[in-house]
């Protein structure tokens, strides 16, 4: 269940939240918060944690360190860090950089160029409503 | 053909350019809007559902 972003948790209700909550608890069993926290480099021991509960953001220089400790995609991670500071500037590093593709997203256009013989094919909305709902958690 | 150059994060953090066409960018759109953001990994089941649909 999505948070709610609240005066005291503006970014409450962010990608970013989600992620954090779910890979936090697929680590539980190997590794708490506060060793994540530490593996980041977050020298104020409550950082991640109003970080997760959306009170602040996460800081996009913090973003390599806490893929590490998370042993989660860099590249998606600083998406996810990007779009807290504003939806505009995801598009915006797209449109200069190109989009930087995860590991996941590198695997599904190899697989896409296979699976069509490398014949570039066209997204369309007929492929579209095929595909809605593959790919929902 | 309009293309894009994207850059892929390596184990060593080094990143490779890596050229993707405009219909190859409306892939990935669609696959990060379906997906919620989540950056969703390749199945069996969801490749294979891939291949039915590129085969119509």
């Amino acid at each position: 269940m999505p948070k709610k972003a609240s005066p005291g948790r503006p970014y409450a209700n962010t990608q970013l939240v989600r992620f954090l909550e779910r890979r936090a608890l697929e680590l539980r069993p190997v590794k708490t918060q506060a060793a994540i926290a530490h593996e980041a480099g977050f020298t104020a021991t409550n950082m991640l944690a109003m970080i997760k509960s959306g009170s602040t953001r996460l800081p996009l220089d913090r973003v390599p360190a806490l893929a590490r400790a998370l042993d989660a995609d860099p590249a998606y991670l600083f998406r996810l860090a990007l779009a807290q500071q504003s939806e505009a500037l995801v598009g915006i590093v797209d449109e200069i950089f190109g989009p930087a593709l995860t590991q996941n997203e590198k695997a599904w256009i190899a697989g896409i160029r296979r699976a069509s013989a490398n014949s570039d094919p066209t997204f369309t909305s007929k492929a579209e409503r095929a595909l809605n709902g593959v790919f929902a958690r | 053909m309009n293309s894009s150059i994207s850059r892929i994060p390596q184990q060593s953090g080094q990143t490779h350019l890596v050229k993707l066409t405009s219909n190859e960018v409306a892939w990935l759109d669609f696959l990060r809007r379906a997906s919620d953001h989540t950056d969703p990994v390749v199945t069996l089941r969801r490749v294979q559902f891939l291949q039915r649909v590129l085969k119509r």
